[in-house]
C-alpha cells in the first residue's frame, strides 16, 4: 500500500473523532495488558527467558550472514528453495514467478507482516492471481481494503457490524436476508466461506516467526490453524520471511515462543505452532509438493550497522502497542502504514524513508512503556530519540518548535542566566498560582489544559531549595 | 551480482568485517551440532506422574478435554460416549497408523471407523500423538508415512491417543527426542505440529471464539498404560 504517514497528523484527527474507533481502543487499551500481566504471573522465569532472548537475538545478528547461509544450505538439502530478494519489487516478482509456473489462479494467504510490507495481494491480484487472506481478521482488512491496524489484531477496529455488512457486500451468493447479528453467526459464514478456498487454492503463502538454521525449517504460529490449512492443501508452500527472522537452534526458537504469545493475547504458546521443513517426502500422505523460502532484505541489511539494529531483535508480538498511551488513542491506521505503535514508528521511517514518515517519532510521551513490555527488551524510546533528533535536523518539525528548542538550549548551555529565570519565573508562578494550587487555563497550552489542570509551583525551584538545605537531604 | 551476494555483503557491510573465518565459524557449528536448551521453565518437570498431571491441567486450561483411561480397550467405549455427549457423528476418520488399527473397534459397532487421510467431510478425526508436552498442556504431531497431517486440522472434532509416558516435561526434551528417535543428520520431518487446545480467533470485537478454521474441540485420551 501507498503509506499515508506524511499525513501524520491529518491521520490523528481523524481517528480522534472516530467514536467506533475510540470505542475498540478502550477495549485494546485494557485487554492485551491485562491478559500479558496474567500469563507473567504464572511463569517466575519470564525475565531469565527474555534475557535469553536477548542474548540469542543479539548473536544471530552479530553473525547474521553466517546464520542465513547455514539456513540455507539445510533447507536445500532437504529438497526447499531458497529465494533472496533484496526490495520488495524483486520479492513479488519472484512469488509471481513461482505462481504462475504452478498455473495459480487462487493463492491462500496465511498472516504475514512481511507480505503486508510486500504488498502481495495487490501485486498477483494486477497479474491476475487472486488472493485469499485467510486470517480472519486479514479476510476482513481484505474485504474492506484497508491495512491492518494492529499487527497481531489486524481488524481490531472494525465493529462486528461492519464485519456484517463487508461478508455481505462480499458473499453475494447467500441469501442476502440472513442473520449476520452474532460473532458466532459471522464465524461460521466465513469458516465455510474460506474452507472452500483452502481446498481449491493451487498454491499457500505463509509467512515465518522463525527460520531454523539448524534444521532449515519455518516456523509459524496461528490460534485459527488458517496458516496449517494455506500450507498442507496446495501444491506450493511459498514462505515470506525478513533476513532478521533466522534463530540458531530449535531450543533458541522454543524460548522466544515462551516469551512470544505470553506477551501479546497471554497465552502460553498460541493454539498452533508449525514447524515446517521442505516439501513432502517421498513416503508422505500429504503436504505441498514445492516448498519456497522468500529472504526479504528491504533495508534490514543497513538497519543492522545503524542505531537501529535493536529494532532487528523485534519479534512482532504487538506487545508495545497496547500498552501505548498514543497507539491506544489514536490506532494503527493513523501511523499510516502497515505497521503501528511504538515498533512502527522506529520501524516505519527505515523502510519506507524518513521524509515520508517525518512527523512519526513525535507519536510518543517518552513514558517507556513499550521498552518494559517488550520481551526482547528494545529500547524503543532511546531510538525515538534518534528519529527526533533527525527530525530536527532535517528542518522536519515546525519552524515555531525549532525556534524555542534553540532558545532552550542557548539557555541551557548557560547555568547562571538559566536558574535567574526560573527562579523568577517560578516565584512569579507559585504566587499567581497559590490560591488555587493549579491553573485552569494557560496561554498558548489551552489544548493542553483542557483535559486537565497544571499544577502551580511552590515558588521555589528545586535547585534553590536544595541550596537551602545546604546541599543535604 | 545476484541478490545473494549483494545482501551478504551488505550485511557483512554493516557488521564492519569480511565472511566469518575458520575459528568463528567452529563456535558456530559447535553450537548448531549441539544444540543446548536456554533457561527451562520448572514447571512441567518432574517424574511421569506428574507430568501427566500437568499436562492434563494446563491441557484442560486450553479448553481441552482430557479423559484418562488404563487400558487401550477402553477407547472406543470412552470414545462412544465422548461423540455422543458432544452430539457428534459415530464415523471417524483414523491416522492408518498401528496401534490406532489394533484398537478393538469391534466392541462399539455404533462407530464407524475409516483408516486415511482426512477428507472435506470428516467431522471427526483420531491421531496418536507423537507426544506432548507437560508445561503447557500441548500435543505434538509428527508428519509421516501413517501420520497425515490434514487430520490435525480439517475434521470439527480433533481427538488425540496420547501415552502418558510420551509426556516430555518441556520443548527441548521433546527435541532432544525427535533427534534421538531419527539417526540421520536431517531429522525433522515435513511438519511437526504444536497443537494447544482448539482453534480460535479474538479478531471480531476481541471476542474469544473457538473453531474459526481448525478443529471446533480437542480431546485427549491420556492412556497411562505403565501397567499393561
Amino acid at each position: 500500500m501507498k503509506p499515508t504517514s506524511a499525513n501524520f497528523y491529518t491521520n490523528v484527527d481523524k481517528a480522534l473523532v472516530d467514536k467506533t474507533l475510540q470505542k475498540a481502543l478502550r477495549k485494546t487499551a485494557v485487554g492485551f495488558p491485562m491478559l500479558r500481566a496474567k500469563a507473567i504471573d504464572a511463569l517466575p522465569e519470564f525475565d531469565t527467558l527474555r534475557d535469553d532472548a536477548v542474548t540469542l537475538k543479539n548473536d544471530v545478528l552479530d553473525n547474521l550472514d553466517y546464520y542465513l547461509e547455514r539456513f540455507e544450505t539445510k533447507a536445500i538439502e532437504q529438497g526447499g528453495q531458497v529465494h533472496w530478494c533484496s526490495d520488495t519489487q524483486e520479492a513479488n516478482e519472484t512469488v509471481l514467478k513461482i505462481c504462475q509456473a504452478a498455473n495459480a489462479k487462487t493463492v491462500t494467504k496465511g498472516k504475514s507482516m512481511i507480505g503486508e510490507e510486500m504488498g502481495v495481494n495487490e501485486y498477483l491480484e494486477e497479474h491476475g492471481i487472486e488472493p485469499i487472506e485467510t486470517d480472519l481478521g486479514e479476510y476482513i482488512i481484505q474485504l474492506r481494503n484497508e491495512p491492518p491496524s494492529h499487527i497481531v489484531g489486524p481488524a481490531i477496529h472494525v465493529p462486528k457490524e461492519e464485519v456484517a455488512e463487508a461478508f455481505k457486500e462480499a458473499h453475494t451468493e447467500l441469501d442476502a436476508e440472513r442473520s449476520l447479528e452474532e460473532p458466532q453467526e459471522l464465524l461460521e459464514e466465513a469458516r465455510a466461506i474460506l474452507r472452500e478456498k483452502f481446498i481449491n487454492a493451487d498454491v499457500g503463502i505463509t509467512g515465518a516467526n522463525f527460520l531454523v538454521a539448524e534444521t532449515g525449517s519455518s516456523a509459524i504460529v496461528t490460534n485459527e490453524g488458517n496458516g496449517d490449512l494455506t500450507q498442507i492443501l496446495p501444491r506450493v508452500h511459498i514462505v515470506l520471511a525478513s533476513i532478521e527472522k533466522v534463530v540458531p537452534t530449535l531450543e533458541d526458537a522454543s524460548t522466544i515462543l515462551r516469551v512470544l504469545a505470553r506477551s501479546i493475547t497471554g497465552q502460553d504458546l498460541s493454539v498452533y505452532t508449525t514447524f515446517s521443513t521442505g516439501p513432502r517426502r517421498d513416503d508422505d500422505i500429504d503436504g505441498p509438493e514445492e516448498f519456497h523460502v522468500i529472504l526479504l532484505d528491504n533495508g534490514r541489511s543497513e538497519m543492522l550497522g545503524n542505531e537501529f539494529r535493536d529494532m532487528l531483535r523485534c519479534i512482532r508480538c504487538g506487545s508495545c502497542l497496547g500498552h501505548c498511551p498514543i497507539y491506544t488513542t489514536i490506532g494503527g491506521h493513523a501511523y499510516g502504514w502497515v505497521y503501528s505503535g511504538p515498533m512502527g514508528k522506529v520501524l516505519i521511517p527505515n523502510l519506507i524513508g524518513h521524509e515520508q514518515s517525518k512527523h512519526l517519532p513525535n507519536a510518543c510521551t517518552m513514558c517507556g512503556k513499550c521498552e518494559e513490555v517488550c520481551p526482547l527488551r528494545i529500547p524503543i524510546p532511546t531510538m525515538n530519540r534518534v528519529w527526533r533528533g533527525k527530525e530536527h535536523e532535517a528542518k522536519y518539525s515546525s519552524r515555531a518548535s525549532r525556534i524555542a528548542l534553540g532558545f532552550w538550549a542557548f539557555m541551557a548551555k548557560r547555568p547562571k542566566l538559566y536558574h535567574l529565570l526560573a527562579g523568577f519565573k517560578y516565584s512569579i508562578l507559585g504566587k499567581i498560582g497559590r490560591k488555587k494550587g493549579r491553573f485552569t487555563s494557560v496561554p498558548f497550552a489551552s489544548a493542553w489544559t483542557e483535559g486537565r489542570d497544571l499544577p502551580s509551583p511552590q515558588g521555589r525551584t528545586f535547585q534553590q531549595q536544595w541550596s537551602d538545605r545546604g546541599g543535604k537531604r | 551480482m545476484s541478490s545473494r551476494e549483494i545482501m551478504l555483503a551488505k550485511i557483512r557491510n554493516s557488521l564492519g568485517r569480511g565472511p566469518l573465518g575458520g575459528d568463528a565459524i567452529q563456535a558456530i557449528e559447535k553450537r548448531l551440532k549441539n544444540p543446548t536448551p536456554n533457561t527451562i521453565p520448572a514447571r512441567g518437570q518432574g517424574g511421569a506422574k506428574e507430568r501427566a498431571a500437568t499436562f492434563s491441567k494446563m491441557a484442560s486450561q486450553c479448553d481441552c478435554t482430557v479423559d484418562l483411561l488404563n487400558d487401550v480397550s477402553e477407547i472406543p467405549g470412552a470414545l462412544k460416549t465422548y461423540l455422543e455427549t458432544n452430539n457428534q457423528p459415530m464415523a471417524i476418520r483414523v491416522a492408518p497408523v498401528a496401534d490406532l488399527q489394533d484398537i478393538p473397534w469391534d466392541e462399539e459397532p455404533a462407530l464407524v471407523v475409516n483408516y486415511g487421510n482426512a477428507e472435506e467431510t470428516d467431522h471427526v478425526g483420531l491421531i496418536s500423538a507423537w507426544g506432548g508436552v507437560a508445561e503447557s498442556g500441548t500435543i505434538v504431531a509428527l508428519s509421516g508415512p501413517q501420520n497425515p497431517t490434514a487430520l490435525n486440522f480439517l475434521p470439527d472434532t480433533f481427538v488425540a491417543l496420547l501415552y502418558s509416558k510420551k509426556i516430555a516435561s518441556n520443548y527441548e526434551e521433546a527435541w532432544s527426542r525427535v533427534r534421538s528417535e531419527s539417526n540421520q543428520d536431517n531429522f525433522m520431518p515435513r511438519t511437526v505440529n504444536w497443537i494447544t487446545g482448539p482453534s480460535r480467533t479474538a479478531d471480531i470485537e476481541q471476542t474469544l471464539l473457538l473453531g474459526v478454521h481448525g478443529p471446533r474441540r480437542v480431546h485427549i485420551l491420556l492412556l497411562d498404560n505403565e501397567k499393561s
